[in-house]
């Protein structure tokens, strides 16, 4: 049967069992020295481990990105949630999503291709967004817009490293005390929602965006 | 002078030693100007006359403007008189004036720092010249003046090309970021591919410096090869700042690769966002759709964020799965000790029992020689009687020690080559009737 192939790689006995733990974890998994045994294993046995994914938990080993920015990581159905019990399945704080939309505004789309200090990313967050700041501050610190205080200073800048211990743990950046670095994989931020973000016009009706 | 001895910052700070010593701007870029004329030849002799320090002097437009146009000369004369302390020197004979050492590193400082010029290939020039002459040095004041003449000259030349690749990545993400903000301009991509090629070329530029300081490693092992057979210590102190200096400058040297390697791929995500302008706009506008109608619910005195209805949570698999290992930790359970008793000494007691031993060895003593006596009297006689010496120990000394000299003797009779001889009469005290014991003849076996 197909989808136990991968069984009979070489490498599986050491690599099978960190693999799927990590995949189970959340983990996602590409080709940056790190992870590069790993990724290799999967990447020779991809259709034999998706297949087993498929099979016997309803879940999709799924792959994204090209060449080198190319990354693996374990997606449900989108109607149904496979075999996984739901006490398995773990939902990011809302306001990780806006740290990690933020992250990525500032790194690639505003440009700030040399920061990687965690404590600058802060203050970036907190100081260099007149415009949005009002809404950071009341979605990310809970404060009442306008009125913000010392102790919404830090609960933004809490938000964020917690934030981004979450993605280190997925996968998404590697982070080292104060250094962080994104990986491949969290370009995939983007395209969760990319559904909404290409057709941002047809959902909400050309009216209501700004 | 020793280093140690020379308060540098108390010497500046006396009278206008400073102010001598980094001049107005307008006096300085003087100087800068002459400089420039000077290294273009335009002075023969590299000597200048004051009509061309007044012609600097006005080319940097220095007149003060509250004063009329004759008393500007005061003035100047001033300004020379105060350079030639550091600054220029004065040839009263041939009426002329030069740069002083200071004027011309004030300059090419200046001007090496600015021009940044990058050379790896004059860094490896110096640095095999800098082999050659440290292999060369034989002597322990030749080694010294390397150490401390020698190389510290060199060790801006370094430091310089590795200010300047820093600077340029600097300037270039600075650069960079205007480019974006400024992404009216139909040529962006093509600008930012630009910069792109710059950070190759920053990294190319980076690697053959590291190339050209391999030749540090032969320095550094000759150096610790002859720290073995020296002992000098302000050799030993110089040859340690030495090699700590390395060490600084590889530190340097990868730093500026890390940085890059941080740089590069985001700027690669970058490009592929550039080329789809509508997605990041796109990416924008949701961003600001959630800040704008995301609301605060308070849960159990919990503050949740909800995102606009319709808009689906981040899910991710996770297992809570743990092995449950049972596991006996020594750590927490350790090993039940015994109780151990400790008696604490005595010294009474102690003392007492050694007592007893000594008491014990004594009578030992005394039992021997009436063994002994029995032994030497049977040399003479040919038979003993046992009651003899039992009495005798009995009245002596106690009926213990008597019972135990019966005992020894009825023991060892093979040790002394004894026979005895029981009868069944008894043989009576002298000194009382009523004590008795069975009659004994002790005779030699042969």
């Amino acid at each position: 049967m197909n989808s136990i192939a991968f069984f009979k790689h070489p490498d599986a006995r050491i690599l099978f069992a960190k693999i799927d733990y990590a995949l189970k974890d959340g983990v996602h998994i590409q080709n940056r020295p790190h992870q590069a045994h790993l990724f290799r294993f999967i990447e020779k046995n991809e259709e034999s481990l998706k297949a087993f994914y498929e099979e016997f938990y309803g879940v999709y080993l799924t792959r994204e990105g090209e060449t080198v920015e190319k990354y693996y990581y374990i997606a449900f159905d989108h109607n149904s949630r496979g075999n996984i019990p739901l006490e398995h399945r773990y939902f990011f704080p809302n306001e990780y999503v806006i740290v990690a939309f933020m992250v990525y505004k500032i790194i690639y789309i505003d440009g700030y291709v040399d920061l990687s200090s965690v404590s600058k990313l802060q203050k970036i967050i907190r100081h260099d967004y007149e415009d949005l700041k009002p809404d950071l501050y009341r979605t990310l610190a809970k404060a009442k817009k306008d009125k913000t205080t010392k102790v919404h200073d830090e609960n933004i800048d809490k938000i964020v490293s917690d934030a981004l211990k979450e993605f280190a743990k997925i996968g998404w950046i590697i982070l080292d005390n104060d250094t962080f670095d994104p990986l491949p994989a969290f370009t995939r931020i983007t395209k969760m929602y990319s559904e909404y973000i290409n057709n941002l016009e047809d959902w909400l009706g050309k009216d209501e965006i700004s | 002078m020793s280093g140690a001895d020379f308060d540098f910052f108390s010497e500046i700070t006396k009278e206008n030693i400073y102010e001598l010593l980094y001049p107005k701007k307008e006096v300085g870029l003087a100087i800068v100007w002459l400089y420039q004329r000077s290294s273009r030849g335009d002075f023969p002799d590299s000597t200048f006359k004051e009509a061309d320090i007044h012609e600097a002097l006005d080319s940097v437009r220095f007149r003060p403007k509250h004063q009329p146009q004759r008393n500007s000369i005061e003035y100047y004369n001033k300004i020379i008189a105060d350079l030639q302390e550091y600054f220029i020197r004065y040839d009263d004979e041939k009426q002329v004036y030069r740069f002083k050492e200071y004027a011309n590193e004030f300059c090419t400082r200046t001007l090496a720092t600015l021009k940044a010029n990058f050379d790896p290939t004059q860094i490896e020039k110096i640095c095999k010249k800098l082999t050659k002459e440290l292999i060369e040095a034989e002597t322990k004041e030749k080694i010294k003046d390397w150490l401390s003449i020698t190389f510290d000259e060199f060790k801006p030349v370094l430091r310089q090309q590795i200010d300047f690749i820093e600077r340029q990545i600097d300037n270039s993400v600075l650069k960079l970021r205007q480019k974006i903000n400024d992404n009216k301009q139909a040529k962006i991509v093509q600008n930012l591919k630009e910069i792109d090629d710059r950070f190759d070329d920053i990294r190319s530029q980076n690697k053959e410096l590291r190339a050209a300081f391999r030749e540090f490693s032969i320095i550094k092992k000759y150096l610790q090869e002859r720290s073995m057979s020296i002992d000098d210590e302000e050799i030993g102190d110089l040859i340690y700042s030495t090699l700590q200096f390395f060490q600084e400058m590889k530190r340097l040297l990868s730093s500026v690769d890390n940085q890059l390697d941080r740089i590069q791929p985001k700027i690669k995500q970058l490009f592929s966002n550039l080329n789809k302008p509508l997605f990041n706009t796109n990416i924008e506008r949701f961003l600001r759709f959630l800040l704008d109608n995301s609301q605060i619910k308070t849960e159990k005195s919990k503050k949740l964020l909800e995102f606009p209805f319709g808009i689906s949570k981040v899910e991710i698999l996770r297992q809570l799965i743990k092995f449950s290992i049972v596991e006996r930790r020594k750590d927490l359970f350790p090993a039940k000790s015994l109780k151990k008793i400790r008696y604490s000494e005595n010294q009474a007691s102690k003392q007492k029992a050694q007592q007893n031993a000594r008491n014990r060895f004594i009578r030992q003593d005394i039992i021997n020689g009436y063994l002994n006596r029995i032994h030497i009297d049977l040399k003479k006689k040919s038979e003993v009687k046992f009651s003899d010496y039992f009495f005798e120990a009995l009245y002596k000394n106690d009926l213990h020690l008597a019972v135990e000299l019966a005992y020894r003797v009825i023991r060892d009779k093979k040790i002394y080559d004894w026979r005895l001889d029981l009868s069944t009469q008894n043989d009576y005290s002298k000194q009382s009737k009523n004590v008795a014991i069975r009659k004994m003849i002790i005779r030699r076996a042969k």
